[in-house]
C-alpha cells in the first residue's frame, strides 16, 4: 500500500496486533477445538451425505403417491364421462335397452352378439375388430362371463385367439365399464334389483377392480331405490367416510334422504 | 504497488502467515495462522468485539468438520471467509428473534484485558473506529485486502464480485482511511496534551 502514510499503516498495524481474541479466549478457543477433534475429528461429515438420498426417497414416495391419487381421481372420472356418454346413446333404444337387462339380470345366457350389446361397444370399439367380434360373438356366450364381454369388446379377436384366460387388462376394464353400465341402466329403468344383482356379480367378478368407488356409489343408490334405506344409508355413511372428497360423494350422500324418501330414480351416474 | 491478481494487495508486510503452499492443512495450523483473521472478519461483518469470540469459536468448529472439503487449489482464507460470513449471518438472524423476545437491556460486556501498550490499543481503536465509520461493502474489502493480506482474486472469489469493483472499493477506503489518518494528526496537533 504505497499510497498510504505512515500513520495508516501504523494504525493497521496497530489494529493486526490487537484486534484478535485475547491470549485467554485463544486458549479456550482453542481447547474447545481440541475436544472436538479428540471426541472424533470430523465425525459429523457422514451425517450430511445421507440426507440427499433420503430426500429423494421421500420425493420419489411422495411422486408416486401422488400419482395414484391422480389416477384415482381423474381416470375414473374419464371412464365415467364416456360412460355418460355411452348412457345417453343407449338412451335412445329403451326397448334394446331393457332387454339386455333382462338377459343380464336374470342370468341367463347372454346374446353376445346381438345388436344392442354391439351398440354399446360402438364407443370403444374399432369397426373392423367390432365385425371380429360379432362373428365369434355365439362362441362368446359359453364362456363365462367376465370372458364373454371381453370378447365382446375390442378385444374379441386377441381373446378368442389366445383363450379365455388371456384377458387383456384394457379389456378387464370394459368388461368392468359394460357391467357397471348394466347396473346404471337397470336403475334407471327403474329395476334395481336388477341393479343390485350386477353390481353383486361386478363384486364377484372383479374383486380387485379399478372402479370400486363406482360400484360403491351405484349400489348405494340401488339399495335407497329398491326401498333398502337403512342398508343404504349404512353403506352410503361408510362410502363418505373411505371417500370423503370423491365426486359420487354429493349424489351418494343424497341417495337416501332422511325419512327413507321415496326412491330417487333421476339419479344416475 | 503493481496490481497483479495474485499478490497481495498490500506492500505494508502486514499480511497474514505464509499461505499455505500445498496439500490440505491441519486444524491446528488453521487455527494458529488465522484464528485474528476471522476474528477480524467478524468485526468487519458487525460483530461486537465481545462476540466475536464466540463466532471465532463457531467458525473452527465448522472448520474442524469441513476441512476435508477444502480443495488446496482454493484460497483458504477465502473459504474461511465464507464460513465465518454464514456463521454471522445465522447469529445475527437469531440475535434478531432474541432481541424482539428480550426487551431488557443486557448488562454491558466485562472490559477486555490489558494486552498491549496503550499507544497500540488506541492506534487499534481509532482503527476500529475509521472501519466502523465505512460501509461494509468496502470494509470487507479493505479488511482482506490491507489488513489480511489477501489477492484481488482470492477478494473476488470471496465476496463473489468481479475484480474491477474489488478495486474500487479498496481505494474508495483507502482514501477515506487517509483522510481519516489526516484528521487524526490535525487533531494531535491541535490538542497535544490529549496524546
Amino acid at each position: 500500500m504505497t499510497d498510504e502514510s505512515p500513520s495508516a499503516r501504523a494504525l493497521i498495524a496497530a489494529y493486526r496486533a490487537c484486534a484478535r481474541p485475547s491470549a485467554a479466549a485463544e486458549a479456550q478457543l482453542w481447547a474447545t477445538l481440541a475436544a472436538a477433534e479428540r471426541d472424533g475429528p470430523r465425525g459429523r461429515e457422514d451425517r450430511p451425505s445421507r440426507a440427499p438420498w433420503l430426500a429423494l426417497a421421500a420425493g420419489l414416495l411422495l411422486l408416486a403417491a401422488w400419482q395414484l391419487d391422480l389416477a384415482r381421481m381423474f381416470v375414473p372420472g374419464q371412464v365415467l364421462q364416456d360412460m355418460r356418454h355411452q348412457a345417453e346413446y343407449d338412451a335412445a333404444g329403451p326397448d334394446s335397452q331393457d332387454a339386455r337387462i333382462r338377459a343380464d339380470g336374470e342370468g341367463g345366457p347372454r346374446e353376445a352378439g346381438t345388436p344392442e350389446l354391439e351398440g354399446q361397444k360402438l364407443v370403444v370399439t374399432p369397426p373392423r375388430e367390432r365385425a371380429a367380434g360379432q362373428g365369434r360373438g355365439a362362441q362368446a356366450g359359453a364362456r363365462g362371463r367376465a370372458a364373454s364381454r371381453a370378447e365382446s369388446g375390442t378385444g374379441a379377436a386377441e381373446a378368442a385367439e389366445g383363450g379365455d384366460e388371456a384377458v387383456a387388462e384394457g379389456d378387464r376394464m370394459l368388461a368392468e365399464m359394460a357391467l357397471l353400465q348394466q347396473a346404471r341402466a337397470a336403475l334407471r329403468g327403474g329395476q334395481p334389483g336388477a341393479a343390485l344383482a350386477v353390481l353383486e356379480r361386478h363384486a364377484e367378478e372383479f374383486a380387485d377392480c379399478c372402479m370400486l368407488e363406482e360400484r360403491q356409489a351405484l349400489r348405494v343408490q340401488a339399495l335407497c331405490a329398491a326401498g333398502e334405506a337403512a342398508r343404504g344409508a349404512v353403506e352410503a355413511a361408510a362410502f363418505l367416510r373411505a371417500h370423503p372428497r370423491s365426486t359420487y360423494a354429493g349424489r351418494v350422500a343424497s341417495a337416501c334422504p332422511e325419512g327413507h324418501a321415496p326412491k330417487d330414480r333421476s339419479k344416475d351416474l | 504497488m503493481s496490481k497483479t491478481l495474485d499478490t497481495p494487495l498490500t506492500s505494508a508486510g502486514f499480511a497474514a502467515g505464509p499461505a499455505i503452499e500445498c496439500g490440505a492443512p491441519s486444524v491446528r495450523e488453521v487455527f494458529t495462522r488465522h484464528l485474528g483473521t476471522v476474528w477480524r472478519i467478524a468485526r468487519a461483518l458487525g460483530v461486537a468485539a465481545d462476540e466475536a469470540d464466540d463466532v471465532a469459536q463457531e467458525v473452527f468448529l465448522v472448520v474442524h468438520r469441513r476441512l476435508h472439503t477444502f480443495e488446496p487449489s482454493r484460497s483458504l482464507p477465502a473459504w474461511l471467509f465464507g464460513i465465518t460470513r454464514n456463521v454471522v449471518l445465522m447469529r445475527q438472524r437469531a440475535h434478531t428473534r432474541r432481541e424482539r423476545r428480550l426487551s431488557a437491556v443486557e448488562p454491558p460486556a466485562p472490559p477486555r484485558e490489558p494486552e498491549a501498550s496503550l499507544e497500540l490499543q488506541q492506534a487499534a481503536a481509532f482503527m476500529q473506529e475509521f472501519l466502523d465509520g465505512l460501509d461494509e461493502d468496502k470494509r470487507v474489502v479493505f479488511l482482506l485486502a490491507d489488513v489480511e493480506g489477501l489477492t484481488a482474486s482470492e477478494i473476488a472469489e470471496a465476496l463473489e464480485i468481479p475484480l474491477g469493483t474489488v478495486f474500487s472499493r479498496l481505494r474508495a477506503a483507502r482514501i477515506k482511511l487517509e483522510q481519516f489518518s489526516q484528521r487524526l494528526r490535525a487533531r494531535s496537533v491541535r490538542r497535544p496534551h490529549d496524546r
